[in-house]
């Protein structure tokens, strides 16, 4: 692998760019607060729409969503802002603009959340162009935008947080479709290729996985020195001071997604499946003490390069859902596996059942139970335990209560209580200190709230 | 029992009348569509952004009412769902990058004649006008 043709994040590079998009974000929310319409504003061919949401998170232990979500945060935040125009009957295209906070993610920094052209030729067949919302189940192209559900977390057995980023977005193309199925409903496909871009693979899922790979690390780098210098293993201490240059590159990466809607008025049913590889590399950073073959103490720093090439060999979502009046049920089973290297090959998966009730115009309850296993056939933490954590690494078991408030058609109000069990998701290297530090516990509880307008 | 017959009489044409009367929603398209009769599940396509053209190929404008009880009653009839529903759809739609929602009315008088001056445009109202020239699409 060349890491020097490794290309992370190309519009993001310059100060201008920022700038540009900055500029354009305010124009977007200027232009859409100057309209009257309380809706979608509708000028012409021309549509705007946009969203704010701030959330706050607390946890009784671990940590959800934020760094030190114990102590409550409030750095949960999304600001998105749509334009999209018809210059043609079959022609449309678009541009939403998106700043999000999410403890180190985000920051408010304005990006690109999907754009491009959509071409429809027929209802059977249309193609999309650009940076498009990647289908995974049900809910994935939506997961940023609070307002289309009851709950204020997706549930993470299938919507994983730190994941986000690797399933936002691909940039490339679609090509969709429509099919009447006469009597047996109808049936939506759409088929995608592209690449994917990590904005910031430091922190998140990819910074947690860097950093618990420089730990695990140590101990073979210890051996390498302590051959290298000729001296006994057992004087050589090795301390990971961290990572840098982290990169993530998806070459190519394609999928489908297919849903029936059967001629049962509220049911829908349908699978994705997103295949292909992804490469890393980065460099560790360790303190070294040793006492070398001559007796002598040596301390240095040793800066250590690591690339290596990883496949999705199939992530599948088969999803339900069933709407009958007020009521909502949904169900998602999720199986993820992944070609590991080295290691072999591993099967992760997760599933939920979920239950939404519009009790009035202004309140809607919902609930959820989701289970995640990191290794499918391991549900009881027997390789966690191996590699001296607890067992309770190896699930995490999630019972959700929602509440949502619609105070008026551009304003909603959310509260939800989880009660975990097991900490699989958390991040790796945050479950390795918090396990050595005896920090983590296997019953938590979280709470969230949400407020969000939009227009 | 006559008074007895007479107010069960008079209940069930009050009763007839008034579901008649509250349930009749009435699909409308311009009146150079080449389509006069469409499937239910077509209508239910076409407000979903999965049927975009009538069947000669030219482009079909769906329209809608922005609330109140005829949007309600042609959400439920047609497509299965209620009010808030069909917005949330259409909301995931554009935020998503999946499409743009229909073009909406404050009155049915406005919608109708959108329908009427629009090549390709479908609505609906709680009544057939007489004053513009619109279709009345069956719906099997």
């Amino acid at each position: 692998m060349v890491v020097s043709n490794i290309r992370v994040l190309p519009i993001f590079r310059t100060r201008a760019t920022k700038r540009w998009e900055t500029l354009v974000f305010a124009l977007c929310i200027l232009i859409a607060a100057s309209t009257r319409q309380t809706a979608f504003a509708q000028m012409q061919n021309l549509y705007v729409s946009g969203f704010a949401s701030q959330g706050f998170v607390t946890t009784s232990a671990n940590q959800l969503l934020v760094d030190r979500s114990s102590k409550g945060s409030f750095e949960y935040n999304e600001v998105g802002t749509t334009v999209q125009a018809n210059p043609t009957d079959r022609l449309r295209v678009g541009i939403q603009f998106l700043a999000r906070d999410l403890g180190l993610e985000g920051n408010n920094q304005v990006y690109i959340d999907w754009a491009g052209g959509d071409y429809q030729w027929r209802d059977y067949l249309g193609v999309r162009v650009g940076k498009i919302k990647l289908p995974l189940g049900f809910y994935n192209q939506g997961r940023d935008i609070d307002m289309l559900r009851t709950c204020v977390l997706l549930p993470q057995s299938v919507y994983n947080e730190g994941l986000r980023d690797f399933v936002l977005a691909h940039e490339g193309m679609s090509l969709y479709g429509n099919l009447p199925l006469r009597k047996s409903g109808y049936f939506d496909y759409e088929l995608w290729c592209g690449t994917l871009n990590i904005p910031n693979p430091k922190n998140g899922f990819w910074g947690g996985s860097f950093g618990l790979g420089g730990v695990n690390s140590a101990y073979p780098i210890a051996l390498q020195i302590a051959n290298e210098y000729g001296a006994d293993s057992s004087s050589v201490s090795v301390e990971y001071l961290g990572s840098s240059d982290e990169k993530v590159f998806f070459p190519v990466v394609y999928g489908g997604a297919f849903t029936w809607s059967p001629p049962v008025p509220g049911l829908r049913l349908g699978t994705t499946v997103i295949v292909g590889e992804f490469e890393l590399s980065n460099s560790w950073q360790y303190a070294i003490s040793l006492i070398d073959s001559n007796g002598n103490p040596r301390d240095f720093t040793r800066q250590v390069h690591y690339n290596d090439e990883f496949d999705i060999d199939q992530m599948w979502t088969f999803s339900g859902e069933y709407t009958w009046r007020c009521l909502t049920a949904a169900a998602e089973f999720n199986s993820n596996v992944m070609n590991e290297g080295n290691s072999g090959t591993n099967r992760e998966e997760g599933y939920y059942g979920m239950l939404n009730c519009r009790t009035n115009k202004w309140l809607t309850c919902g609930a959820y139970y989701g289970i995640y296993y990191p290794r499918a056939n391991d549900h009881r933490g027997h390789f966690a335990v191996e590699q001296g954590l607890p067992d309770y690494v190896g699930w995490e078991k999630d019972l959700v209560l929602s509440t949502r408030i619609d105070v008026n058609p551009n304003m909603m109000v959310k509260a939800e209580y989880h009660y975990l069990d097991g900490v699989a998701l958390r991040e790796g290297q945050v479950i390795y200190d918090g396990a050595r530090e005896g920090t983590l516990d296997r019953y938590w509880h979280a709470l969230l709230l949400k407020t969000t307008v939009h227009f | 029992m006559r008074y007895i017959k007479n107010f069960a009489f008079m209940a069930l044409f009050l009763a007839s009348g008034a579901i008649g009367w509250s349930a009749e929603i009435f699909v409308l398209a311009n009146k150079n569509v080449p389509d006069k009769t469409l499937e239910r599940e077509s209508i239910e396509r076409i407000y979903l952004g999965k049927k975009s053209q009538w069947s000669d190929g030219t482009r079909i404008v769906p329209v809608v009412l922005k609330s109140g009880p005829t949007h309600s009653a042609f959400v439920k009839k047609f497509l299965d769902r209620d009010a808030s529903q069909f917005s949330t759809f259409w909301k995931q739609a554009v935020f998503t990058g999946r499409g743009m929602p229909p073009k909406s009315f404050e009155t049915e008088a406005e919608l109708i004649e959108f329908v009427s001056d629009t090549p390709g445009a479908i609505g609906y109202a709680s009544f057939i006008p007489m004053s513009k020239p619109v279709s009345r699409i069956a719906v099997k």
